[in-house]
């Protein structure tokens, strides 16, 4: 299974003053690595305007996830390079998703690049929840 | 001598008739007076009491308005501050220090530099969403003019945020890095849409102000 390839394009982490570090992806790289699909003037202000992750955040154990309990449905792109789409179809499969929908040549915000996609697949989510 | 005496009785019966009818009459028009003058009393009150209701409902009406249309000119107002000046003034050189400082690898710097892109472009998008919250207010009792003249805000107000959404992601990229400058044209067409909203704002002005002279 290739590996996502967003590690090599973070910048160098950010300290921060209670020992954590901040994660940011590097401006040139980020239209390429996260937003691929997206008009290059919206990816440039995305990159500008990037909310950075904690690195804590990624290695720290999730808990008690809430798939195991709740219904699932799934949205993803072919072409996201921050998570394989092996991963992404297999973490789909654990959680017992409903109705996983695979967006052809998406990037990993297919909620930006494909806005009507999503929100079809969350209204149908609604619907069949709000069913019982 | 008796037939003058029959005559005299007879007049005096007449006269005596005659006043009788003549105090009826003069009872029977004085009531119908006061009736009138009493009517008269009732229907000037009824009027006055329209008339206050009237000047009361204009006067809330007015009042209404007038704060409607203050708050929204205030808000205009904050959306003007929202300009080029804030990129040129506070975001450009937290920037430019970034660069210097490390070449723009990553520093604490460059955290900062996001994190006011960040507010630049959250404080836009929220005042842009109250504006327009607002020109939907209007707009559901604006007159033809400013019904035109909203929708011509609106489109300049979307331009504007394009744009300076535009320019926040400029100054983040290449060509910023190596000259540190906004360039002319861009300027130049951040001057002419602030201009477009000054001019608009004017007329805007103008026309709340007729609009509220009619009520």
């Amino acid at each position: 299974m290739a590996g996502g390839t967003l590690g090599p394009t973070l910048a160098a982490p950010v300290q921060l003053d209670d020992g954590n570090k901040d994660l940011y992806i590097q401006q040139d790289k980020f239209g390429q690595q996260f937003a691929a699909d997206v008009p290059a003037a919206d990816s440039a202000l995305m990159a500008a305007t990037q909310r950075p992750i904690s690195e804590a955040a990624l290695k720290e154990a999730s808990g008690d996830p809430a798939w195991k309990k709740l219904p699932s449905w799934f949205i993803y792109g072919s072409a996201d390079k921050n998570i394989p789409e092996a991963a992404l179809k297999f973490m789909a499969e654990r959680a017992g998703s409903k109705k996983t929908v695979t967006v052809q040549g998406a990037s990993h915000v297919v909620m930006t690049s494909n806005p009507g996609k999503v929100a079809e697949l969350i209204v149908e989510a609604a619907q069949a929840s709000s069913k019982g | 001598m008796e037939d003058v005496a029959k005559i005299e009785r007879e007049k005096q019966q007449v006269s005596y008739e005659y006043s009788v009818l003549n105090e009826k009459v003069k009872q029977a028009h004085a009531k119908e007076i006061e009736s009138l003058k009493q009517q008269n009393a009732e229907d000037l009150d009824r009027q006055k009491r329209i008339h206050e209701i009237d000047i009361q409902k204009r006067k809330y009406k007015y009042e209404t308005k007038n704060r409607e249309y203050y708050a929204f000119m205030d808000e205009l107002d904050d959306f003007r501050g929202l300009n080029i000046n804030i990129i040129e003034r506070e975001l450009a050189p937290m920037i430019a220090a970034w660069y210097a400082s490390d070449n723009g690898v990553s520093s604490p710097l460059f955290a900062q530099a996001n994190d006011k892109s960040i507010k630049i472009i959250g404080d836009l998008r929220a005042q842009e969403a109250k504006l327009f919250s607002q020109v939907n207010g209007l707009k559901l009792s604006a007159s033809k003019d400013i019904l035109d003249l909203l929708d011509e805000l609106q489109k300049t107000i979307t331009q504007s945020k394009y744009y300076l959404e535009e320019i926040v992601g400029y100054v983040f990229g290449q060509q910023f890095r190596y000259t540190k400058t906004i360039p002319e044209s861009i300027q130049q067409k951040s001057a002419g849409l602030s201009e477009r909203t000054i001019e608009l704002n004017q007329k805007l002005l103008a026309a709340l102000r007729a609009d509220l002279d009619q009520l």
